[in-house]
């Protein structure tokens, strides 16, 4: 499985990258800034598991657009979606959900305790 | 007035002074053989008038004492009698001893002598006609032989032949108590100059006839000497009279059976007829036959308002119609007046419960006026061609002022004319919607000339249906004014977008950061560190999540405020 970390901040992708890393140590970690990058890169990874960890408020392309492109192909069916956000709404929290991929929706900051548990859930799912 | 006998008859002393005045007023007139000696010595054939004086008060008037000629009572004027008593004791006139004076004595004679005349001629007359008539024959009774003769008439009136004895037809046609009958009403006034009467007999093959007799008796020396006369077969007349009554007594019934109270009167304006309506109807009493209407309208009971007010409409000689009002019973009629050259005819109707239904839809009608006119929101109604039939203050003010052309009680046809011409078409629009079926909900914003603000109406237009045709015959239209609260949602609208941007620099740009330094935090306190560190490591995590806990709850507190916007947000 390839794990994409993908936000427009460095550092939270730092803090992200530190956490995810020590539950997943076996699966490739990518870390993006720009989103149209982490797009071009998925195109590229057809058939592979991924597991993407996604902020919703980015410039250029925010995490509604990511979603909805991705939603728009069935070739990225493989892909699992984790949002990642600031913003502690429930809005956001409900609109979220209403796309299957999406697996999970965290508060920043990513905890240990959070994705242990993110990782227990989406073992009990597969 | 020559070859003339009087006789007068004295009935007591009182008479001898009359007597002589009356003679003395004979004389004067040329009735030279006047006789005051009594009646067993004059001929009574030869007398022509008798004059009998009653003066006394206690005692009854005499019958009229000799038969055949004309009598005439002279009279005290205190004694109360009737004339038609008078007439049945057999005397032809009464004259009062205190107008006994020439002229009227003269006068009185004078008009015995024409009347006997004139019954005299009529009679031979009648009997020369008679044998040309077939129901009309002579008859005559022999008092002292009991023997009945008739003409050839009658024997053909009895359908019986002439050889059979007139005296057996009359036993076989005639049944003994109705031959007995008629001999009793013959002989109980035997000095009545001409008497008649009726019965029915049977002629041949059991066919009942009616038959009119009319019969004088003739005195012999002062007794019935034989009884001459004519009969009539009047069985015509008395099927038809007995069709007639039939019909009459249909027509009551009919008139009985109606609800509608009839009233007829004659031109004394008395009542000649009235049917059962009316006298439940007005709450009568029966025997109002001969009753004026100005003995009615002046009762002061039953239903005087009622005849008061037909007996003054009557004056007028006009059919009309009109109503009046009962207080007493609280009950209200319609009368309809008509007129013709014998009779005035009055129908009533009760038309209490039409009158109270239409003082209910009155009030109704009131009360729902009341509220239209002080409905501070604007209500009015527009008929197919789009002309303003109804409307309430609210309205003419509101169009007063974004108009400035419509006042109360001038023309307000084609409201639609008075707009300005780019809100025209979209009224009409609205309207059309309405008038083919649609219910119209609508905000529409003017600008207020006078004040130079925006104002807000929501527009409601309902097409109204006539119940009977199912067609749409208007449209009615309800405006409010929201302008107040179209500008509290958009001062709400600014405070959301307020709120808004206060939540969005919370979760993005301040909350951001702060999730990074706590993410660190959580980080760093998962490493192996002097405890100094560690410590302070603590403080900074519980004083960031405390910061955390006041952006959380901001952003909470904005996405309530949202929920409010979403409540005023106009349709």
């Amino acid at each position: 499985m390839t794990i994409i970390l993908l936000d427009d901040d460095p550092i939270t992708n730092i803090i992200n990258q530190k956490v995810v890393s020590s539950f997943f140590p076996e699966d490739s970690i990518d870390v993006f800034t720009n989103p149209k990058q982490a797009i071009s890169c998925i195109e590229n990874m057809v058939n592979e598991k991924i597991l993407l960890f996604l902020d919703l408020n980015m410039p250029v392309l925010n995490g509604w657009e990511v979603l909805a492109y991705l939603d728009a192909h069935e070739r990225f069916d493989n892909i699992k979606v984790i949002i990642v956000s600031s913003t502690p709404t429930e809005g956001d929290k409900r609109r979220s959900y209403k796309h299957s991929r999406v697996k999970s929706f965290i508060i920043k900051p990513l905890t240990y305790p959070k994705v242990e548990k993110l990782k227990n859930d989406l073992l009990l799912q597969d | 007035m020559d070859n003339m006998h009087c006789l007068f008859f004295k009935i007591d002393t009182t008479s001898s002074s009359l007597y002589k005045d009356l003679s003395l007023i004979l004389k004067e007139l040329g009735l030279n053989n006047i006789d005051d000696i009594g009646l067993s010595s004059v001929k009574p054939s030869n007398v022509d008038f008798v004059f009998v004086h009653h003066n006394s008060i206690d005692q009854d008037i005499p019958k009229k004492p000799i038969a055949n000629n004309t009598a005439i009572l002279i009279l005290n004027p205190d004694v109360e009698e009737n004339f038609s008593t008078i007439q049945d004791l057999g005397y032809s006139d009464v004259l009062y001893t205190d107008w006994l004076d020439k002229r009227h004595l003269k006068n009185c004679i004078q008009k015995h002598l024409e009347f006997s005349n004139n019954k005299l001629q009529e009679f031979s007359n009648t009997i020369s006609l008679l044998q040309y008539n077939r129901m009309i024959g002579e008859w005559e009774y022999d008092v002292s032989s009991k023997k009945i003769s008739w003409s050839k008439n009658v024997f053909k009136m009895f359908n019986s032949p002439e050889h059979i004895a007139e005296n057996m037809i009359w036993q076989m046609a005639v049944t003994a108590n109705d031959r007995k009958l008629i001999f009793n009403t013959l002989f109980k006034n035997p000095y009545s100059s001409i008497q008649s009467f009726e019965f029915h007999a049977l002629v041949g093959k059991g066919r009942n006839r009616h038959f009119k007799a009319i019969a004088k008796i003739i005195f012999k020396d002062n007794l019935p000497f034989k009884i001459s006369g004519i009969l009539e077969d009047i069985t015509p007349e008395r099927e038809s009279r007995k069709y007639l009554l039939e019909v009459l007594n249909e027509r009551k019934e009919i008139l009985d059976t109606i609800h509608v109270g009839v009233l007829r009167l004659n031109n004394n304006e008395e009542i000649v007829q009235y049917n059962a309506a009316l006298i439940t109807m007005l709450g009568l009493n029966n025997g109002l036959y001969g009753q004026s209407m100005q003995e009615l309208a002046q009762n002061g009971a039953y239903a005087s308002v009622v005849f008061n007010t037909v007996k003054k409409k009557l004056a007028k000689k006009r059919t009309l119609i009109g109503q009046v009002y009962d207080r007493q019973k609280n009950r209200w009629y319609e009368y309809t007046i008509i007129h013709s050259t014998t009779n005035s005819y009055v129908y009533f109707r009760d038309i209490s419960e039409v009158k109270f239904q239409e003082f209910q839809f009155k009030k109704i009608q009131y009360l729902q006026r009341y509220v239209i006119q002080s409905a501070r929101n604007c209500i009015w109604v527009v008929d197919r061609k789009y002309n303003l039939i109804l409307s309430n203050p609210a309205f003419h003010d509101h169009v007063r002022n974004f108009y400035k052309v419509v006042e109360s009680g001038e023309d307000q046809s084609g409201l639609l004319s008075q707009m300005a011409r780019k809100n025209r078409w979209q009224w009409l629009i609205m309207y059309r919607k309405a008038f083919q079926g649609e219910q119209i909900n609508f905000q529409y914003c003017e600008m207020d000339k006078l004040s130079q603000r925006i104002r807000y109406y929501e527009i409601s237009l309902n097409p109204i249906i006539q119940e009977d045709s199912d067609q749409i015959i208007g449209v009615s239209g309800f405006s409010t004014e929201i302008t107040e609260k179209m500008e509290k949602v958009k001062a709400l609208e600014t405070q959301y977008r307020k709120l808004n941007e206060i939540k969005w620099t919370q979760a993005h740009i301040v909350r951001a950061p702060l999730a990074n330094i706590l993410g660190i935090i959580h980080i760093l306190r998962n490493q192996k560190l002097n405890e100094e560190v560690t410590q302070f490591i603590h403080y900074m995590d519980t004083e960031s999540k405390k910061l955390d806990m006041l952006v959380r709850k901001i952003c909470e507190i904005s996405e309530t405020k949202e929920e409010i916007h979403d409540y005023y947000t106009l349709r």
